[in-house]
C-alpha cells in the first residue's frame, strides 16, 4: 500500500495532536516544572511542525496523485495470499505454541511458509526439520531459552 | 595501562570469544554474500544469541559479523552485478566489468585485501583517538551531551538523506516509541495504556528484529527475485597481484582508508556513503578517469579500504559519546547497555580493559577476514544458488524465537510482528526506518540529558550555550540543519527547472 506525502503527513500530524493530548493528561506528583510530560510536548511539537512543512511541501501532488494506492502485487491473488501468511504464522504461532509446543508449531509454521512459497516438498519437509531441531538445539539447549512444550512434545 | 592492555589479551584471546568470532565470521560472510539480506539484518539476528553471552565475546561476534558482512557484499556485486549490502553498491559495475573481463579473482581480491587494510586502519585510528577523546569529554556536562545527542540525530537525518523531513519524523516516531514506559527523569508509567508488558517501555530488540529482519521477509515475498546462479567456475589466485596494486595505488588507498575513517565517525553517516564518497573521489582524482566503470582496480581499492575503515570510525562516537554512527552501532549500543557496560568517557576509567578488548576485536576481526574471505569466495557460486524463497520462512522462525527469548514472553514476539509490518510499511512509502532505531536508541538518554539541562539552567535556552564547548556543539548543530534545508531547496529549485515539479524538502 502507497501513500502519498500528503496523506502520510495528515496521519503524522494527527498523531503529533493526539501525543500532545495525551501528554497533558499524564500525572505531575509534585508539580515538576519538568515533569513527565515536558519532554513529550516537545516531541509532539516538533513533529507537529516537520508533519506541517511535509504536507505543504507535497501538497502538489494533490489531484496528481491518489490518497492511497494499492501495487500490482496487493491485486495477485497468490502474491497477496502468500504476503498475508507471514502475519498469519506469526500470530498462529504465538497462540498456539502453549498448547501444541514449540517442536509441533514451529514445524507447521515453517513447512506451511515453505510449501506456500512453492518449494518443493523434497526440501521443505528436510528443510522444516533439519530447522526446528537446530533452532531448538540452539535456544533451548544451549541458551537454555524455556522454549514451550506440549504433552506430546 | 600495560596491566589494562594485558587483561583484555586474556579476556580476548580464549576459545570462548575466538570460537564466537569465528561462528560469527562464518555467519556474517553468508548472510551478507546473499543479495538482500544486509548486514544490519544480520546484526539484528544475532543480537537476541548476543543476549545471553558474557558483555566481550557479544561485542565480538557483532563487530566481527558487521565486517565480514560488508566484505562479503562485494561477492554478490562482482558475480551478479547485485550488491550483498548496501556498503558494495557503489561500485557494484566497476567489480562486474573486471568480472565480465573473466577476472573475478582479480575483483574479489582487492575487495578483500583493500576491506582488510581499511578496516585495520579505521581500527588503529579507533585505538589511538577514542581514548584521547574521552579524556576530553570527561569535562561536558549534561549540557555538552545534550548537544552531542541532537547534533549525532542531526547528522543522522541531515547528512545523505535524500527528504531530511522524512528523516526528522521517523526520528521523531523513534522518540515517542522511546516515550513508552518508566524510563524517563520522573519515573512515572507514560504511555503504556495500562498494560504492565509495556511498563519498561517497548524492548528493542523485537522491535529491531521486527524492522530488520521481518520486513525484509515480507519485501522478499512481494518482490521475488530470480537470483540467478553466477556463470564462473572455480575463483583461483585471488591474492596474486594484489602487492603490485598497493605499491601503484598508495594514495587512493591511503585516502580511502582516511576518508572511511572520517566519514564513518561522523555520526550518521556510515560504510555505505563512504563508500559512494570515496568512489566518487577515487575518479575525481585519478590520472586515468575514462577507465572507470569498465573494471579498472584504482575505485575499488579506494571505495573498498574505505567501507571497511567507516565501520572502526562509527565506534568512534559510540564508545566515547554513546552516540552511534549509523544503525549497527545504535543497535551495539543498545547492547552495551544491556550488558551494563554504558558506553561514555568514563568507561575508559572505570573499565579501560572492556575497551581495549574491543579495539583488540576489530584488529583481530580484520585479520580473521583473510582467511574466512577466501573460503567464501571459494565456496560462494554454491552459497548464491540458496533460493531467497527457501531462506526467509527460516529467518522468520530465526525472528519469533529470537524476540521471544529475550524475555520469555509471547507478546515481544507480537511487538516483533507489528513493527515488522510498520518498517514494511514505512520502507514501501519511502520513509527511512535506521533513524526510528537512533531516536529509540538515544531517547532516554536525549530526554534525561535535557531534563538535567534544563533544571541546571532554569529555564533559560542561554545556560545551553554559555559553556564553550556547548557553544560550538550547538553551532554545528544548527549549521548541519540550515546547510541540509538550503540544499534541499537548491535540489527543489533544479527539479522545478528540468520540469519535475516535485517535493524535495
Amino acid at each position: 500500500m502507497k501513500v502519498n506525502d500528503v496523506t502520510s503527513g495528515i496521519i503524522l500530524l494527527l498523531f503529533s495532536i493526539v501525543l500532545w493530548t495525551s501528554a497533558q493528561g499524564l500525572p505531575n506528583p509534585g508539580d515538576q516544572t519538568y515533569g513527565p510530560a515536558f519532554f513529550p510536548e516537545w516531541i509532539a511539537l516538533a513533529m507537529g511542525i516537520s508533519a506541517a512543512i511535509m504536507i505543504a511541501a507535497s501538497w502538489s501532488q494533490v489531484g496528481s496523485q491518489p490518497f492511497v494506492a494499492f501495487d500490482n502485487w496487493v491485486r495477485d491473488p497468490r502474491r497477496l495470499l502468500q504476503f498475508l501468511l507471514v502475519p498469519t504464522a506469526v500470530i498462529f504461532y504465538v497462540y498456539a505454541v502453549d498448547e501444541l509446543g514449540f517442536l509441533l508449531t514451529a514445524a507447521l509454521v515453517l513447512l506451511g511458509l515453505l510449501v506456500a512459497l512453492s518449494v518443493r516438498l523434497v526440501v521443505a519437509v528436510p528443510t522444516t526439520i533439519g530447522m526446528v531441531i537446530l533452532v531448538y538445539g540452539i535456544f533451548d539447549m544451549l541458551l537454555r531459552v524455556p522454549l514451550p512444550r506440549s504433552d506430546l512434545f | 595501562m600495560l596491566d589494562a592492555y594485558l587483561l583484555a589479551f586474556e579476556m580476548v584471546f580464549n576459545p570462548y570469544v575466538l570460537g564466537v568470532m569465528l561462528l560469527s565470521g562464518v555467519y556474517g560472510l553468508v548472510i551478507g554474500c546473499i543479495p538482500g539480506l544486509s548486514a544490519t539484518m544480520a546484526i539484528a539476528l544475532l543480537v537476541p544469541l548476543t543476549f545471553f553471552m558474557p558483555p566481550i565475546p557479544a561485542i565480538a561476534a557483532i563487530v566481527t559479523t558487521s565486517a565480514m558482512a560488508i566484505f562479503s557484499g562485494d561477492i554478490p556485486g562482482c558475480l551478479l552485478r547485485i550488491p550483498g549490502t548496501p556498503a558494495s553498491a557503489a561500485y557494484v559495475d566497476e567489480a562486474h566489468q573486471m568480472n565480465v573481463k573473466g577476472h573475478p579473482e582479480r575483483a574479489l581480491g582487492i575487495g578483500l585485501v583493500f576491506s582488510v587494510i581499511g578496516g585495520l586502519f579505521g581500527a588503529l585510528v579507533l585505538m589511538l583517538a577514542a581514548p584521547a577523546l574521552a579524556d576530553f569529554a570527561l569535562h561536558f556536562s549534561s549540557v555538552e551531551f545534550f548537544w552531542l545527542v541532537l547534533l549525532g540525530l542531526g547528522g543522522a537525518v541531515f547528512i545523505g538523506a535524500r527528504r531530511p523531513v522524512k528523516a526528522v519524523l521517523m526520528l521523531l516516531v523513534g522518540l515517542s516509541i522511546a516515550l513508552v514506559g518508566m524510563q524517563n527523569p520522573a519515573g512515572l508509567p507514560r504511555f503504556t495504556f495500562g498494560s504492565v508488558d509495556l511498563l519498561s517501555g517497548f524492548s528493542l530488540i523485537p522491535v529491531m528484529v521486527g524492522m530488520f529482519a521481518v520486513s525484509e521477509v515480507l519485501r522478499s515475498i512481494i518482490r521475488p527475485e530470480a537470483v540467478r546462479a553466477p556463470n564462473v567456475g572455480g575463483i583461483d589466485g585471488i591474492f596474486r597481484g594484489m602487492w603490485g596494486l598497493a605499491k601503484k595505488y598508495p594514495w587512493p588507498l591511503a585516502r580511502g582508508s582516511v576518508l572511511g575513517t572520517i566519514i564513518g565517525a561522523l555520526p550518521g553517516a556510515g560504510a555505505d556513503i563512504a563508500a559512494w564518497m570515496s568512489y566518487a573521489m577515487s575518479k575525481r582524482f585519478s590520472k586515468e578517469p575514462e577507465k572507470f566503470g569498465t573494471g579498472h582496480p584504482e575505485g575499488l581499492v579506494e571505495a573498498g579500504a574505505s567501507n571497511n575503515s567507516a565501520l572502526g570510525g562509527t565506534w568512534i562516537p559510540a564508545l566515547v559519546f554513546g552516540i552511534p554512527g549509523d544503525s549497527i552501532t545504535a543497535i551495539a549500543i543498545g547492547v552495551l547497555y544491556m550488558k551494563n557496560l554504558n558506553p561514555g568517557p568514563t568507561i575508559f576509567i572505570h573499565a579501560p580493559q572492556n575497551v581495549y578488548a574491543i579495539f583488540l576485536i576489530f584488529l583481530l576481526a580484520n585479520l580473521l577476514m583473510i582467511p574466512l574471505g577466501w573460503a567464501i569466495i571459494k565456496t560462494a557460486r554454491h552459497v548464491l544458488k540458496v533460493p531467497r524463497r527457501v531462506l526467509m520462512p527460516i529467518i522468520l522462525l530465526f525472528a519469533m524465537v529470537g524476540a521471544y527469548a529475550i524475555n520469555n514472553n509471547l507478546f515481544d514476539v507480537l511487538i516483533m510482528l507489528a513493527f515488522g509490518l510498520f518498517g514494511f510499511f514505512l520502507e514501501e512509502n519511502e520513509f527511512p526506518v535506521a533513524p526510528i532505531i537512533l531516536g529509540i536508541v538515544l531517547g532516554p538518554m536525549l530526554e534525561n540529558n535535557f531534563v538535567a539541562s534544563m533544571i541546571k539552567a532554569d529555564g533559560s535556552f542561554i545556560g545551553f550555550i554559555d559553556r564553550p564547548i556547548a557553544a560550538v556543539l550547538a553551532a554545528l548543530t544548527i549549521a548541519i540543519v540550515l546547510w541540509s534545508v538550503v540544499s534541499a531547496f537548491r535540489r527543489k529549485g533544479e527539479e522545478a527547472a528540468e520540469g519535475h515539479v516535485s517535493e524535495q524538502l
